[in-house]
């Protein structure tokens, strides 16, 4: 298939997603016909507004633009690394960019940040995880070119120094019931109560990012043959590595801001694309947002159902659903062809 | 070549590479040192020397990609720095050493990536891109394999895919690393035979060779590089009479007796 006609594929699947969730989503289950009455507006004939209509449009479809949103960027910025390591197992958290923005996050809301400003603890997860990047970036820039080795032993170490914080900080809020349960509930991730206010939070990052991604998609695919190679075929390599890493950090940012450390997303995503419709990242920069807002939908209209009334937190079905399918697919392609 | 692919892909252009004075170090240590060398056209250039002598890495500073201490790279006369990258592109292509891939690329794609200096970021492939595609897998004999994923190639078909995507850039000028070291004996006779035919046909053939026996029996002329400087440069005969290689690489063609004339063998001597 072409390339048009799977982001066609992909974005049909998106959109079904997307009807799915408005109509599963929350503890109540929704027929078409009365979602389609509440978006037409029609009114009970005593003139009030029926409450599915403030439910539609204040709960479920910030939601569910909120959730593709997320899904969107976390896969795009899963190809972005994987492509800039040539390596299928990576995935923004290798960077610590994940790590750094749950840090951020969590020290907002240990410093009850948030009563001061309502977006206090989103803006903490994206100045965490730039925090994160820019470390990275700053270590392994010291040398006179970007080394992807280096870039990792970096994010390593970060990685490892921002979890540390977030667990020091998890440690001493422990008799603080409120804030302890606050902290957890963001580095399992959700997209409980996420309203129009988180939408507009992560709709530039993702905006910006995702045509600026477009451009790189020729560099990738040749740096995929080995950064010599690349070189050679005009790729210029410590440019692409710095923008890899920008939109990477404004994506994952982004990401981990609306809805805290989801898990996996980023990683499976472009690998199942891979597999189906091979690693030309032409292809796969424009299909990764698409496919990855439709699987985060799925997964959280899964956190939404498994036990209603109760959620359950969406890091965990993410994870639950894309860590086996990961070893699944390990398993698969080490058997001989 | 310098007002792109229709000048290059018309032969109506000879690249002929000229190195003065080239010198790269690298971490503070010195690897190449003040080589000049002319590549003629139409030759199979081989360069030669033994493990750490700089082989690849004059590749390198031929390529731009390793900082150049001193010296100038000169490409039909003009300075190869003048060129922008994508220029550059067109008119010098490599086949690195490494062709192993992770990624399963369909060996079209990969060919195709050969036509990316030829194409503005998002531009979509022409009619004219597509063609110097086909005519690459083609003089490869790799239309059957056209759809086959990469990784599941033999080294031999790895190979050939690389050639074949160089091919595609439509330079004139290919420079190989070490093309036959993981090969068996037929695939290298195989791909020297395609870079004599390539060299008749007006392309300059710079090639890092480890086998002396290949060297001498297909290049037409041979860079013998010993540390990081020119040891010597010249036809394979003069080379080969000259001594040259008792000094650099410790070995001298000694002659065996046999039934059917006489057969040569590569003899160890003290340095």
């Amino acid at each position: 298939m072409s390339g048009r006609r799977w982001t066609s594929l992909h974005l049909l699947l998106l959109l079904l997603a997307m009807a799915l969730g408005l109509c599963l989503g929350g503890d109540q289950v929704s027929s078409p016909i009365e979602i389609w009455s509440a978006l037409a507006g029609g009114g009970s004939p005593d003139g009030e507004q029926p409450v599915e209509r403030d439910i539609l449009f204040y709960i479920r479809i910030p939601r569910v633009f909120a959730g593709a949103l997320v899904g969107a960027s976390l896969a795009l910025a899963g190809v972005l690394m994987q492509g800039l390591f040539r390596n299928p197992l990576a995935s923004p958290g290798v960077l610590g960019a994940t790590a750094g923005g749950a840090f951020g996050a969590v020290l907002a809301v240990a410093l009850r940040l948030e009563t001061l400003a309502g977006l206090a603890v989103p803006g903490a997860a994206v100045a965490g995880t730039w925090f994160a990047l820019f470390v990275v970036y700053a270590l392994a820039a010291g040398r006179s070119r970007l080394s992807v080795l280096h870039l990792i032993l970096c994010g390593v170490a970060v990685n490892t120094l921002f979890s540390a914080g977030t667990s020091l900080i998890l440690t001493l809020s422990t008799d603080r019931y409120e804030i302890s349960s606050k902290i957890i509930h963001w580095l399992t991730g959700a997209l409980t109560n996420r309203g129009w206010e988180h939408v507009l939070l992560i709709l530039p990052f993702f905006g910006l990012t995702l045509p600026l991604s477009l451009f790189l998609a020729r560099d990738l695919n040749l740096l995929l043959t080995g950064e010599e190679s690349a070189w050679s075929l005009g790729a210029n390599l410590d440019r692409l590595k710095r923008r890899v890493l920008l939109l990477s950090a404004l994506l994952t940012g982004g990401a981990v801001a609306v809805a805290g450390m989801v898990g996996f997303v980023g990683l499976v995503a472009p690998h199942i694309l891979r597999l189906i419709q091979g690693p030309d990242h032409r292809k796969l920069l424009a299909s990764a947002p698409l496919f990855g807002g439709t699987f985060l939908i799925l997964c959280d209209l899964v956190s939404q159902r498994l036990i209603p009334p109760e959620e359950v937190q969406l890091g965990i079905i993410t994870s639950l659903i894309g860590g086996p399918f990961f070893l699944f697919l390990l398993a698969r392609e080490r058997r001989p062809q | 070549m310098i007002s792109g692919s229709a000048a290059a892909g018309a032969g109506g252009l000879e690249p002929i590479l000229r190195l003065e004075n080239i010198s790269v170090a690298l971490g503070g240590c010195p690897i190449l040192a003040g080589i000049d060398a002319d590549f003629h056209s139409a030759r199979v250039n081989a360069v030669i020397g033994p493990n750490g002598s700089g082989k690849s890495t004059l590749l390198r500073a031929i390529l731009g990609a390793v900082p150049r201490a001193s010296g100038r790279v000169l490409l039909g006369g003009r300075e190869a720095e003048r060129f922008d990258r994508r220029e550059l592109a067109r008119a010098i292509a490599l086949v690195p050493q490494d062709t192993h891939l992770d990624f399963s690329f369909r060996v079209e794609e990969v060919v195709l990536m050969g036509r990316y200096p030829h194409l503005r970021p998002l531009e979509r492939e022409r009619p004219r891109d597509l063609q110097a595609v086909e005519e690459a897998l083609r003089r490869l004999d790799l239309l059957p394999l056209r759809r086959r994923d990469v990784t599941t190639l033999s080294g031999g078909e790895r190979q050939r895919a690389f050639i074949a995507r160089a091919l595609a850039t439509e330079a004139r000028l290919l420079l190989l690393d070490e093309p036959i070291s993981h090969l068996d004996i037929g695939h290298r006779l195989d791909i020297f035979k395609l870079l004599s035919e390539l060299a008749r046909g007006g392309y300059t053939i710079v090639v890092v060779l480890h086998d002396l026996d290949f060297a001498f029996r297909h290049a037409d002329r041979i860079l013998v590089l010993d540390r990081g400087r020119k040891a010597s440069e010249g036809e394979p005969q003069e080379i080969l009479e000259s001594g040259i290689l008792e000094q650099v690489f410790g070995v001298r063609l000694a002659k065996l007796p046999s039934e059917n004339g006489p057969h040569f063998t590569w003899k160890r001597v003290e340095k």
